[in-house]
C-alpha cells in the first residue's frame, strides 16, 4: 500500500462551513424577496470593499442568472448545496478563483461560508473559512447571543454554526458489509454519516461524508479535534480491511480493480452511477499501487466531472442516452495513459 | 441486498436518517425510491417534519401571554406555533422573544450546553472576558487531570490576572 499525504488513500476531501445571519434581517422562512435582494447587495458591497485582494480573488455569481445545469455542476463539485442549486431566486455565490472558498448568500442561512481542501485537512479547511468570516464580521453585524452563540434559521446549527465534514472513500468497508455498523457507531458519538451530496443523498461510489452533529457546547477547535479522531479511526479501519481483503483473495481484488479500469478505458456508454462505481474501484487500484500513472485527486475530479450537470454544462448534451455516450467518451479520453 | 419496500428489485438507494444520534437505514430500489421522492439528485428528505416533532414537546404555555393569546416576536411577528410548525425561527430576535419556550428543544438537540466558541467583533469586552475566563478554567481542569502542573500554574496565573481586572474595575468605580 502506498502511504499518501493527508490520508488521500481514503480521505477524498475536507469541507468546513460556517452559518451566519445578519442581525437586522428576517430569516429565510420569513424574509421578503425585496429584503433578500437588498441583503445580497449589502453583503456584496461589504465584501468587495473589504480589500483589493477580495476583489481580485473572488467573483460573485447571481444564481438565478445561471442555467440549471451549471448550478447542478456547482453542486456536483460541492461548491453549493443541493437546496441552493434548486432554489436560485436571489441566491448569490461568492467564489474564489481557485474554487476552494465560497460564500452562499441567501441559502438556508443568510451566509454559508465554505472552504474545501483535498484529503483530510480539518485545520487547513477551517482557517481560511474563519479568516473570511472575520473579514465579513468586521463589516456586517452578525446575529449572536452570549448563551446560544451565532443564531441560525434552524436551531440544529445554533452556536458555532460550524459543520465540518470529511468525504471518505470506503470501498473495503462496503465490500465487507460494514457500512451500516460504522454509521451507527459514529452516530452514537454525535457524528453523522451521509451520502456524497449531504442530507438525504445516496452513498454512491462508496463515498461517505462524516460530519459533526453538535454545534453548541464545543468550541470550533474541539469540534475539529473530535471529528478528526473519529475520521482517523474510520481511515484505519478501512486500511486494515483493504489489506485483509487483498490478502484473503488477491485475484478477486485485482480482478475487481482491473475489470473496472477496463470498462472505464473501453466502454462506449456509461450511466453516472456506473461511472462512479468503476471510478471507485479504479481509485482503490491506484492507491493500492496496482494501477500506475494516476493520482487519486485526478480520479476524484473525474467523479465530479462525470456527473449529469457537469456533462451537460461541459458538452451541451441534454438527452440522457447521448449523455451516457458522451460520459464514456470523456472518461476514455481522460484516462488515456500519457 | 433486496429493496426493503417491494422486496423484489435490488436496493440501490440507501437512506440514512439521523435523529439525535439515532440512525436508521432504509435501502430501496430505484422505483420505490422515486415513489418516496428520494430518487432525484436534488431531492432531499423532509427534515422539517422531523424537526417540527422535536419542537412539539416544548412547553407551549411558556409562549402564551397572560390573557392566553399567543405572543408574537416583536421584530418579525412570528408566533411560537408558527415556529413550531415550520421547525425554523423567523429572525434572530425570536430566540430572545421565545427563549424559555425554545430552551427545552434546544437542549434536546444540543444537550445542556453553553456556547463556547468564537466571539463576534461586536461582542463587548465584558463578554470576551467572561468567555475567556470560562475557557481558561476548563483548560486548568484538563491540565490538572493530565498532571501537567507547570501548565496548570501558568493558566492559574492568567485566571488570576483576568479576575484581578474585574476587581480593579470595581475599585475604580467605588473610589
Amino acid at each position: 500500500m502506498v502511504e499518501i499525504q493527508k490520508s488521500l488513500d481514503v480521505a477524498v476531501s475536507t469541507r468546513v462551513r460556517l452559518a451566519r445571519n445578519l442581525r437586522e434581517y428576517p430569516f429565510k422562512s420569513v424574509i421578503s424577496r425585496a429584503k433578500q435582494a437588498e441583503l445580497l447587495e449589502k453583503v456584496k458591497d461589504a465584501f468587495f470593499s473589504s480589500s483589493a485582494q477580495a476583489k481580485k480573488e473572488f467573483s460573485l455569481l447571481y444564481m438565478e442568472k445561471l442555467p440549471e445545469a451549471e448550478a447542478l455542476s456547482l453542486m456536483e463539485q460541492h461548491l453549493i448545496s443541493p437546496e441552493f442549486a434548486k432554489e436560485r431566486k436571489n441566491g448569490g455565490l461568492l467564489l474564489s478563483k481557485d474554487r476552494t472558498l465560497s460564500v452562499m448568500i441567501n441559502e438556508e442561512d443568510h451566509l454559508r461560508i465554505q472552504s474545501l481542501k483535498p484529503g483530510l485537512d480539518l485545520d487547513g479547511a477551517y482557517e481560511p473559512a474563519e479568516r473570511l468570516e472575520t473579514l465579513l464580521d468586521e463589516r456586517l453585524s452578525f446575529a449572536f447571543d452570549e448563551r446560544l452563540g451565532y443564531l441560525t434559521h434552524c436551531p440544529t446549527n445554533l452556536g458555532t454554526g460550524l459543520r465540518a465534514s470529511v468525504m471518505l472513500h470506503l470501498p473495503a468497508l462496503v465490500m465487507n458489509n460494514g457500512a451500516g455498523k460504522m454509521i451507527s457507531a459514529v452516530g452514537k458519538l454525535g457524528f453523522t454519516v451521509r451520502g456524497i451530496y449531504g442530507e438525504g443523498s445516496e452513498a454512491h461510489g462508496d463515498l461517505f461524508q462524516v460530519s459533526n452533529q453538535l454545534t453548541l457546547g464545543l468550541s470550533e477547535r474541539d469540534t475539529l479535534i473530535r471529528l478528526g479522531d473519529v475520521v482517523q479511526q474510520i481511515i484505519l479501519q478501512e486500511r486494515t480491511l483493504r489489506k485483509a481483503t487483498y490478502e484473503r483473495q488477491p485475484a478477486n481484488y485485482e480482478d475487481a480493480v482491473f475489470r473496472s479500469y477496463g470498462i472505464l478505458r473501453y466502454a462506449r456508454r456509461l450511466t453516472s452511477q456506473e461511472a462512479l462505481e468503476h471510478l471507485s474501484r479504479l481509485r482503490l487500484g491506484v492507491v493500492s499501487g496496482l494501477i500506475k500513472g494516476y493520482d487519486p485527486r485526478q480520479i476524484d475530479e473525474l467523479c465530479m466531472k462525470a456527473q449529469a450537470g457537469s456533462i451537460i454544462s461541459a458538452f451541451g448534451v441534454t438527452d440522457p442516452q447521448q449523455r451516457d455516450v458522451k460520459r464514456a467518451e470523456f472518461l476514455r479520453g481522460a484516462l488515456e495513459p500519457a | 441486498m433486496k429493496c426493503q419496500q417491494c422486496k423484489v428489485n435490488p436496493a440501490t438507494t440507501r437512506i440514512v436518517y439521523n435523529i439525535n444520534g439515532n440512525t436508521t437505514e432504509l435501502n430501496l430500489c430505484a422505483s420505490c425510491a422515486a415513489k418516496s421522492n428520494y430518487s432525484s439528485l436534488l431531492g432531499s428528505f423532509d427534515f422539517d417534519s422531523f424537526f417540527g416533532n422535536l419542537f412539539s414537546h416544548s412547553v407551549m404555555p411558556a409562549a402564551l401571554g397572560r390573557g392566553g393569546e399567543e405572543q408574537t416576536c416583536p421584530q418579525c411577528g412570528s408566533t411560537f406555533s408558527a415556529i413550531t410548525e415550520r421547525g425554523r425561527l423567523g429572525c434572530a430576535r425570536c430566540y430572545t422573544a421565545f427563549y424559555n419556550a425554545l430552551l427545552p428543544s434546544i437542549k434536546r438537540i444540543h444537550g445542556n450546553a453553553e456556547y463556547k466558541g468564537k466571539l463576534p467583533v461586536s461582542a463587548g469586552p465584558e463578554i470576551k472576558r467572561k468567555k475567556e475566563l470560562a475557557s481558561l478554567k476548563e483548560e486548568l481542569n484538563k491540565a490538572v487531570l493530565l498532571q501537567e502542573y507547570e501548565r496548570a500554574a501558568e493558566i492559574r496565573d492568567r485566571i488570576k490576572a483576568l479576575e484581578g481586572r474585574e476587581n480593579d474595575g470595581g475599585n475604580t468605580k467605588e473610589s
